[in-house]
């Protein structure tokens, strides 16, 4: 805590402030855009940080971050579709009072309880993430191996609807990080094409795998007949100050937000879609008037906002401390600090610590950003709504093209980008998830260096076997690699026969 | 259920083709690790090949269905796929990394975003939309012109023009 306080400061020089604020202002405008997940965002920010000191680069993503998790619910309030994951609990509650025409309201509450589970997720971050990280510190090559294991089957079980397609999504990513030259040996392997020859760096496989399945499904949307359900924005004079007093009061709602949602953060992979829903469940549960929600109950909206908010201090602790990002945004935020050389663990608290301080505190000045500019923006988000996908398409093509390129200013990173993307979309149909592959990617260096180191280490002691395989912590971490694989299994066969039974009842 | 089988042989067949590759290199210690990834990934393929033999769902029906219709070029009719849709975005693309390395960055953006609003959304397209669809890009390109160009003074594909 103190050195938090010590580093506050830092974040407030007028750099930082400058990015912090566009950083949060664009996120909530990308986040309201249907279309535009919060992920693809953070991806094709990457390359802009570039140009940045590594603090400044960092308060840009975390910002935009932060603030594409809340901005998605206004595309969730309005027009019932989420603007990401974790809004889809906002719309239950949030588009029947858009619908009754207090759309307003919905998106003042819907950015106060952000604020409110926010800065409660902060607090248990700045607590937890130290002592985790000193912990991190005793972890020798195989236990890092089996973490770097651990990351991608938690993110595996959780992003596909299948475990086994999970799991070969990330094997198929860490097939891809040991595309060039061996780390220890330099041997090249999988050099198909001399474009494959320096290996396939992070920043155009995340914008390929994220951004361009994004532009064929924008594609495919263009000619659609669904119909949007588009609720009316009718602008309310004078109920801001109403609103908070009422959103205030309502205990209840915002301490089971808050709670349930930085639980579930912690958790890697879980995300903030699990958070908001099984806050929002929770909710309804301890509720005098539980059939009043899903009609417009406007503490739907603030358990489900102060959930998914709530989560995005705490995914963090296992990114910063182990290297397990805890959502999919936070696999590409994972990219982000390897890209400026930060490597998660005590490192970062050691030796880079006033970066990582300042980021810290940028997240939490963030959070009070992000609630005054989206109160402010409520009376004109309808107008986000109305960006055409054609333009869309246009746009984040134009953008990923930019950030691969700008990487190596190298038009071979391009079309590796642009390869990846495509066979991802392809992928993408066969249920396929892009977030195991971009962990597979990101992981596979530090898997396979502390593999080797950790072979070469038991060759001449004690053998693979009982150096990989023994030892508390290793054994620790295997279980629960095989926990979080045998509770997707589980889950899985449990869907299949609620389906094989209401399939035999019809 | 076809899908599913489908996309296991595939992945079977694509790892042992990897498999025999690593046979190639001049040091066995360098293919170590690839090697256990993919006996790990060709295992998967051969557990989701078995999973989908033993999970029959009658969902299996809708997806081939909706799979022939597709491949017969089938329109909007019902959930049918936008086939043409999203060979036209893939070959845009493809025509607009070609025209990059000639005209450079920006005058291909431009040139991309009127043709891709333009043909993507022919359907509805008149001569207002069309100018309006135009100034949006020439706007678009200003920006990233001096967002990259002029603050950020960052590298972009050059060609004949900027």
């Amino acid at each position: 805590m103190s050195e938090f306080l010590h580093y506050f400061p830092q974040a407030l020089t007028f750099t930082n402030l400058l990015v912090l604020l566009v950083g949060t202002f664009g996120g909530l405008i990308l986040g309201a855009t249907p279309g535009l997940s919060p992920t693809m965002a953070v991806a094709l920010l990457v390359p802009f940080t570039f140009h940045m000191d590594p603090a400044t680069g960092l308060i840009l993503l975390g910002a935009v971050y932060t603030a594409t998790v809340a901005g998605g619910a206004i595309s969730a309030i309005l027009i019932n579709i989420p603007g990401a994951p974790a809004n889809i609990a906002t719309l239950l509650d949030g588009h029947p009072m858009a619908q009754q025409g207090k759309s307003q309201k919905a998106l003042y509450i819907c950015f106060i309880s952000s604020l409110v589970g926010g800065l409660f997720g902060m607090v248990i971050m700045i607590l937890f993430t130290p002592p985790l990280a000193e912990m991190a510190m005793k972890f020798g090559p195989p236990e890092m191996f089996w973490i770097a294991i651990f990351g991608i089957s938690v993110m595996a079980g959780l992003s596909s609807g299948s475990i086994a397609k999970g799991l070969i999504g990330g094997m198929f990513g860490l097939c891809i990080s040991t595309i060039g030259y061996s780390p220890l040996l330099g041997i090249p392997r999988f050099v198909f094409h001399d474009v494959l020859t320096g290996g396939v760096a992070i920043v155009p496989a995340l914008i390929g795998l994220f951004a361009i399945p994004q532009v064929f499904s924008l594609a495919e949307k263009l000619n659609s007949k669904i119909v949007q359900k588009r609720a009316d924005f009718q602008p309310e004079k004078g109920i801001l100050f109403t609103t908070i007093a009422e959103n205030l009061k309502m205990v209840k709602a915002l301490s089971i937000g808050s709670v349930v949602g930085s639980i579930i953060g912690i958790i890697p992979g879980a995300g903030g879609q699990v958070a908001g829903l099984i806050a929002y469940d929770q909710n309804r549960k301890f509720s005098k008037n539980p059939e009043s929600f899903g009609k417009g109950n406007p503490e739907g909206v603030a358990v489900a906002e102060s959930a998914n908010n709530a989560m995005v201090g705490p995914s963090l602790i296992p990114l910063l401390t182990l290297s397990v990002p805890g959502s999919p945004t936070a696999a590409v935020l994972l990219g982000g600090l390897l890209i400026h050389g930060l490597f998660p663990g005590p490192d970062l608290f050691l030796n880079n610590a006033s970066i990582t301080y300042t980021f810290i505190a940028s997240l939490v000045l963030a959070q009070f950003a992000m609630c005054i500019f989206g109160l402010l923006l409520s009376r004109y988000s309808y107008m986000v709504m109305s960006v055409p996908n054609l333009f869309m398409i246009a746009a984040v093509m134009i953008l990923a093209v930019y950030g691969t390129y700008s990487v190596q200013n190298s038009f071979d990173d391009v079309i590796v980008m642009f390869s990846l993307g495509t066979l991802m979309y392809v992928g993408s149909k066969f249920g396929f998830s892009a977030a195991p592959v971009v962990l597979g990617i990101i992981l596979g260096p530090i898997a396979e260096d502390n593999f080797l180191k950790g072979k070469l280490i038991a060759d001449t002691d004690v053998g693979v076997f009982s150096y990989f395989f023994t030892g508390n912590m290793n054994i620790v971490i295997i279980f629960l690699c095989v926990a979080s694989i045998g509770y997707s299994i589980y889950g899985e066969i449990r869907a299949y026969r609620k389906v094989k039974a209401k399939e035999n009842i019809k | 259920m076809i899908k599913e089988l489908i996309i296991s042989l595939v992945i079977l067949a694509g790892s042992i083709t990897l498999y025999c590759t690593l046979g190639w290199l001049e040091d066995p210690r360098a293919a170590t690790f690839p090697r256990i990834i993919i006996l790990i990934m060709g295992a998967l393929a051969v557990a989701l090949f078995i999973q989908s033999l033993l999970m029959k769902r009658k969902k299996g029906k809708a997806v081939l269905q909706q799979t022939s219709v597709a491949a017969k070029g089938g329109s909007a009719a019902g959930a049918s796929f936008p086939f043409g849709m999203v060979v036209t975005c893939f070959l845009l693309i493809i025509a607009y990394f070609a025209v990059m390395q000639w005209l450079g960055f920006y005058v291909s953006a431009f040139l991309y975003f009127c043709a891709s609003t333009m043909i993507l959304g022919r359907k509805d397209l008149t001569v207002r939309k069309g100018a309006s669809r135009v100034m949006s890009a020439l706007i678009f390109v200003a920006i990233l012109y001096i967002l990259f160009k002029i603050i950020l003074v960052v590298q972009t594909p050059k060609g004949l023009f900027i």
